[in-house]
């Protein structure tokens, strides 16, 4: 179903005290709805209301309700205003313009002030929706109701439609396959395929502890399998634990690297960023070195077994040689033309081959013996020749390629010296934060390098793991199978069991197709975006959900592109995702132009709504982002009366939103 | 080119004992992201190279049952069956043992089969350090036969 957001309604939420109403029109052509505010005016906080009104989270913060030691929901200026034994409630309200009719979504949060003067809050917000059903509007109230709000937009899906542009760029800076993997994972709407097979793997155990006619050895395997299936179960947390821990690491090191980067002391700065033009040569160079690694490695499997075989095969080229020679081979008589003439007794010239005639012609039929081998041995004799040539050529070959190995290797000892020597120029600069960040990345790094350690050591014993859990049931079916009685719970286990082998094989192909489609996707969109077209060749995910952006000149340089590349990035993935998604929702990006450059900022504006026509797109941005070009750009694509504005009080506590006229 | 070799088999096999080696996984010899230098080769390189290791030692058995035929030949370069092939054709002296290939590949099994038990000692031995003595070997062996 297709919507677009007709009007949003916000009442005591956050900062904004009363109520402020935002209505859009929405247009095909003029898809685009500005809502102009300085950072900390309120932007983000409308993007919240938006989620907190249709799932009970605020994408900026991780909780519902509000935090006890944080900013309540309900705007402080109304709670301040509040009599004893009074009520207030935050709300926001949602219109939406669907193709089966108007639906209206509205979330609450009731507080007030006690007899004691105490300030409370409902624990939780409540949610009721209008919706059209058959012609007529029907309401629904409590928590049944979210799933009609799935219906128009997964919880799950939210992060691909509502968007912090922040978030956005940094995606793919800090982004690991296990997140781009969640991604995918989220659009596949695997969420049956996995309620089917928890559903399962439950009834297989049930069924295994309810067997009747049990033997010691049946209690040992099942015993053994339940003691397996908790092993895995601990290990996959302690895998995702380290995961989480390992993301959020990734995520501390790019602010790290930024604060180093954009730090006022310009030899700090600089250093910074010498550091990470360093880092990116030593990526280069890495790949390089394993690129000719892999070129020595294959030419060496190439070579050896003609150099172990070097007898045998100048053997075999001295028996061809020596038959050519003795003009054997090949031969000036067909074989098969001479047991023709034996057989029918008679030469060519007429004459019967008798006696001593019909023995030399015999004698000779022994020599041509080889003449349907003459094709072969020839080819035989040709290809040898090309092996002596490969082998001579050997030494010096590989030699060079060695030398070539060895330069990459001196040229990237250079560079982490170099790094090394930055480090320790930064730990001893005289400012205090900036050695404690050093430290901090160091540590970073290091904790990095020994969760990459850790994971794969944990994710090998969970293949072990796997392994004897599917040899033990296997031992199990077969006692099962020892006692005639147990057949028809055998039956049905190997039903469960084959059921849920079919489960995982969907799982596997869908996630597989879903992969694809992303990574075409993503490179369409990306084509369509991106100013330089030529400078990369294609974007692929591969099956362990690394992502890799392939310059022409062949390098990875997902770790190398500018901030607008990234954004440009990002949002190339988010409209993948919410293409293959199938939901046709509107886009809200949370400043989404900031901190990159001038002419990226230009070329998005320009090519994103039309990349986006059709769908309703609302923008939140900064003063700082909204200058001459990009307004120029997007009030094609805009309706005035789309254009919103976020002012603020004098204290900037309070904020109000209201039509912009642009002056 | 296209070449008509006489009964050449469709495959070489080798016993179910070396299948995990032979098969690319994760974690196997043959994976391209495995540290192996057969790292993204296909089971008809270890084939060859396994042969060629463990003719050169004098080393063949037959084969253990079950056999498992799944080193294509139409795979291999030509240059690599004439290696193969070089091996009957020196120990018959002849060139008559084209007539029929098949037994030439069943000669070529049993070399591969004890080769690759001498390539994991040598792999498991040399580690990732096995490419540079390799080479090494390789080296020595052209000297020795100037």
């Amino acid at each position: 179903m297709k919507y677009a957001i007709s009007s949003i309604s916000i009442t005591n939420y956050r900062q904004y005290l009363g109520t402020q109403v935002l209505d859009f029109t929405f247009d095909k052509t003029k898809n685009v709805s500005l809502i102009l505010g300085k950072n900390g005016a309120g932007k983000s906080n409308l993007l919240n209301a938006i989620t907190w009104c249709l799932y009970g989270i605020e994408i900026h913060k991780s909780k519902d309700h509000h935090d006890i030691s944080g900013m309540p929901v309900i705007n402080t200026s109304a709670l301040k205003k509040l009599k004893v034994n009074e009520s207030i409630t935050a709300e926001v309200t949602i219109h939406l313009k669907t193709d089966s009719g108007p639906w209206i979504i509205k979330r609450t949060l009731e507080g007030g002030k006690s007899g004691l003067g105490d300030l409370y809050f409902d624990d939780a917000s409540k949610l009721s929706v209008v919706h059209p059903v058959y012609g007529q509007d029907k309401i629904d109230h409590g928590d049944d109701t979210q799933i009609l709000i799935n219906n128009l937009l997964p919880e799950a899906l939210k992060n691909f439609f509502f968007i912090d542009g922040e978030q956005l760029r940094e995606f793919f800076k800090v982004s690991t396959p296990e997140n781009i993997s969640k991604a995918i994972d989220i659009v596949s709407q695997l969420e049956l395929v996995y309620k089917a097979s928890d559903h399962l793997s439950k009834v297989e155990t049930n069924l295994r502890k309810s067997v009747k006619n049990s033997t010691p050895q049946l209690e040992r395997v099942q015993r053994n399998i339940e003691l397996t299936e908790k092993k895995i179960e601990e290990l996959k947390t302690t895998i995702k634990t380290i995961e989480k821990q390992k993301e959020k690491d990734h995520e501390e090191i790019a602010k790290v690297r930024e604060f180093l980067k954009t730090h006022n002391s310009t030899q700090i700065a600089s250093l910074e960023k010498e550091r990470q033009s360093l880092e990116t040569d030593i990526r280069k160079l890495n790949e390089q070195l394993r690129k000719k690694e892999y070129q020595r490695n294959s030419y060496l499997i190439e070579i050896a077994p003609f150099i172990y075989l070097k007898k045998e095969i100048e053997q075999t080229y001295g028996i061809i040689e020596e038959k050519v020679e003795k003009g054997e081979l090949p031969p000036r008589i067909r074989e098969i033309f001479i047991k023709e003439l034996l057989e029918k007794g008679r030469c060519i010239c007429g004459n019967d081959l008798v006696g001593e005639s019909r023995k030399a012609l015999e004698e000779y039929s022994k020599k041509v013996s080889l003449s349907e081998l003459s094709e072969i041995s020839i080819v035989g004799k040709t290809t040898i020749e090309d092996i002596f040539s490969s082998i001579k050529e050997f030494p010096a070959k590989i030699d060079a390629i060695n030398e070539e190995i060895e330069d990459f290797k001196d040229q990237l000892e250079k560079k982490e010296r170099r790094l090394e020597h930055i480090s320790e120029e930064v730990k001893e600069y005289d400012v205090a934060d900036v050695r404690r960040y050093e430290e901090r990345r160091e540590e970073l790094n290091r904790l990095i390098a020994k969760n990459e350690q850790v994971l794969i050591l944990q994710n090998s014993d969970l293949t072990i793991l796997n392994t004897t859990l599917k040899d033990l049931k296997d031992e199990y079916e077969r006692e099962l199978s020892k006692n005639k009685k147990n057949d028809s719970l055998k039956e049905r286990l190997t039903l469960v069991q084959s059921s849920l082998k079919v489960l995982a094989n969907t799982e596997k192909i869908i996630k597989t197709k879903i992969r694809y489609q992303v990574e075409k996707s993503l490179n369409e969109n990306f084509k369509t975006l991106i100013r330089k077209k030529t400078a990369f060749s294609s974007i692929t995910i591969d099956e362990n959900y690394d992502v890799k952006v392939h310059h022409i000149d062949g390098y990875n340089v997902i770790n190398d592109l500018s901030a607008g590349e990234y954004l440009i990035l990002g949002l190339s993935f988010m409209s993948a995702l919410m293409t293959i998604s199938g939901f046709q929702a509107p886009v809200i990006i949370d400043t989404p132009l900031g901190k990159i450059d001038d002419e990226h900022r230009e070329y998005i504006t320009t090519e994103l709504p039309r990349f986006l026509a059709g769908t309703q797109l609302i923008l939140l941005v900064t003063p700082t982002e909204y200058d001459h070009n990009v307004q120029a750009n997007l009030s094609k694509y805009l309706i005035n009366e789309n254009f919103y504005r976020i002012s603020e009080n004098k204290e900037q506590t309070e904020s109000t939103v209201g039509r912009y006229d642009g002056n | 080119m296209a070449t008509n070799h006489n009964n050449e088999p469709r495959d070489a096999a080798y016993t179910k004992e070396h299948l995990e080696i032979y098969t690319d996984k994760k974690g196997g010899w043959l994976n391209k992201e495995s540290k192996s230098i057969f790292a993204g080769k296909f089971q008809k390189d270890l084939f060859i190279f396994a042969m060629a290791i463990g003719k050169h030692r004098g080393k063949n058995t037959p084969l253990n049952p079950p056999k498992l035929g799944n080193v294509r030949v139409d795979a291999m370069t030509e240059k690599q069956k004439w290696a193969l092939l070089s091996i009957g054709i020196s120990e018959t002296k002849t060139l008559l043992c084209l007539q029929d290939e098949s037994p030439l590949y069943s000669k070529a099994e049993e070399y591969a089969h004890e080769g690759l038990k001498i390539l994991i000692s040598r792999v498991e031995k040399y580690g990732i350090n096995y490419p540079k003595s390799l080479e090494a070997e390789l080296k020595e062996l052209l000297e020795e036969q100037k």
